[in-house]
């Protein structure tokens, strides 16, 4: 071994020792789990008799899981509902389409539009759908061709321009880009591009042309309709961000050194650096925001000029790459039990109380525009654009 | 199929070292809990047979590396049943060259990722980490000299770790 392979060695043994301990409970969690699943997927071979015995089959999918419903009520103070504090930005819908099976909410196309894909954590994608979300009615956009030897699956789905795009990847790493017409119709491929493993990590529509970035750095264009691939002016190694403005290294910063700290609009070549001060880490920076954690590890946001600095009142929140202003937090009662679960507005400082009681229930993640979770086997879709 | 006690007793006594696995695979507690979860599912799914034929805890950490390249699963992270306690601390984190490297870990591919920890965590050979990610030997040592290289250039600006190029295997 040389010494960086030593060094490697070293670091992740190191950081390993750093790992959370594994509850108690993980266990029955994973049965719990399982047994879920499981059922699910009974149901779903039994789809007639699902939509025939409405009753029968939401006992038979309750029947093997364990829910833990709160048995006293929260000892923690959870603020009110976001019913009552957000109340334009959410809809309540049915956990599954007509059609009975459970589906996966990418994008609001327009007021009343939801873009989807039938599927579920033992499932992938066949077909992506427009979904009303008054109606509650779906319309198959297209079926979602898969070619042999396709080892990422449909991914990235994006609205925009009447069309929808997504990507797939071949083994051996060529990445493919698919269109349909949001009115229907089938899918043809748009494009075809070597991709390191990761794919593709932003793929969005502007205007007439398709706007990507690679995983392993590049931006690159397309037009809607198909054609050839162009590399975004000064775009190598960068990402994009979101359409027009892109980051190098965007998400591979070095150490101390923001996450999509430097970005630069290329319509019209202007450029923001992010503010940032010794020691800081962690620090992740989107349109609007910046946060992280200070030398002392405190948690902070401010506006990228470094202005409005206040403590970050998701600092316990879990970090993650999609919505710089607003963030998702367990609320525990005493012990580590989870007693809710709240939605914070890093710019406003208000909090809602998304009514997850059972502690068995994913935590929904806030994407830039949408974020989606299930409550009493109803899906509650929050239009994040509708707070003000 | 009832519960088999023996499932609950594997998870009890290997459910730390598979979540220090998932850690270094993932690079943060959650998504780390997320893999471990998700393996075991699939393991108790298959816990009988794998309970007979193979070796559970080989059959997770497999399952763990597979899921963490695939990149559907970069939309699933929201899928997590506990939330880990976050204990990277300012105070736990080492100091130098080990930071910079867990640092430049992050910004490599999933897939790179997966190589670099099941060679220098999992200690396996190339012919094994092939198996695993289900991939050729050749693209495990082209993505294993890529990882490399990117970890080279990521910390020779500060680092004091001698960054020789000399090939390993």
């Amino acid at each position: 071994m040389n010494p960086l392979e030593d060094a490697l060695r070293r670091t992740l043994t190191g950081a390993a020792g750093r790992a959370p301990q594994a509850p108690v409970t993980l266990s029955g969690a994973v049965e719990a789990r399982y047994r879920r699943r499981r059922n699910r997927t009974r149901a779903a071979l039994a789809a007639a008799a699902v939509v025939a015995l409405v009753g029968g089959a939401t006992f038979a999918l309750k029947g093997g899981t364990p829910r833990a419903m709160p048995a006293t009520p929260p000892t923690t103070k959870l603020p009110p509902a976001i019913e009552k504090v957000w109340p334009r930005a959410i809809h309540d819908l049915p956990a599954r389409l007509p059609d009975g099976r459970a589906f996966y909410p990418h994008q609001l196309i327009d007021e009343r539009t939801l873009l989807v894909t039938p599927e579920d954590d033992a499932t992938r994608p066949d077909a992506v759908y427009a979904y009303d979300v008054e109606t509650h009615a779906a319309r198959k956009i297209a079926d979602l061709t898969v070619p042999k030897r396709t080892v990422s699956f449909p991914s990235g789905f994006a609205a925009g321009s009447g069309r929808v795009v997504w990507w797939t990847a071949l083994e051996g790493g060529l990445g493919q880009i698919w269109s349909a017409p949001l009115s229907g119709g089938p899918a043809h491929l748009v494009a075809s591009r070597p991709v390191d493993d990761g794919g593709f990590d932003a793929l969005t529509v502007a205007g007439d042309r398709i706007v990507f970035s690679l995983e392993e750095g590049g931006v690159f264009t397309v037009p809607l309709r198909g054609g050839t691939v162009e590399p975004v002016k000064g775009g190598a190694d960068s990402h994009l961000l979101a359409w027009p403005w892109i980051s190098r290294p965007g998400r591979a910063s070095v150490e101390g050194e923001p996450m999509f700290g430097t970005i630069r609009n290329v319509e019209t070549g202007q450029t923001s650096t992010a503010l940032t001060r010794r020691g800081e880490e962690m620090v992740f920076c989107g349109l609007e925001l910046c946060m992280g954690r200070s030398d002392r590890g405190v948690g902070f946001v401010r506006r990228r000029d470094g202005s409005g600095e206040r403590p970050d009142p998701c600092a316990a929140a879990r970090p993650t790459g999609g919505s710089d202003r607003f963030c998702t937090e367990s609320v525990h009662g005493t012990g580590r039990s989870r007693v809710g679960v709240v939605l914070r507005d890093r710019t406003s400082g208000k909090s809602a109380d998304l009514g997850i009681r059972n502690p068995e229930e994913p935590m929904p993640l806030p994407e830039p525009h949408l974020m989606f979770y299930i409550v009493q086997g109803r899906m509650r879709l929050v239009d994040l654009t509708k707070i003000p | 199929m009832d519960q088999d006690p023996r499932f609950a007793e594997f998870v009890a006594e290997r459910g730390d070292a598979l979540l220090r696995y998932g850690y270094v695979l993932a690079g943060n507690p959650h998504d780390a809990a997320d893999l471990v979860q998700e393996a075991l599912v699939k393991l108790r799914a298959s816990w009988a047979r794998v309970r007979l034929k193979d070796n559970p805890e080989s059959y997770a950490r497999t399952t763990m590396a597979r899921l963490h390249i695939r990149a559907w699963r970069l939309r699933r992270r929201e899928h997590l049943a506990w939330d880990p306690p976050e204990r990277e601390h300012h105070d736990t984190l080492p100091d130098g060259d080990e930071q910079r490297l867990w640092h430049a870990l992050a910004g490599l591919p999933r897939r790179q990722r997966a190589v670099v920890v099941l060679r220098y965590y999992e200690q396996l050979t190339d012919e094994e980490i092939a198996r695993v990610l289900g991939v050729s030997r050749g693209t495990v040592r082209s993505q294993a000299a890529r990882a490399l290289a990117k970890l080279r250039d990521s910390v020779s600006t500060e680092s004091a770790v001698p960054t020789s190029r000399g090939e390993a295997r």
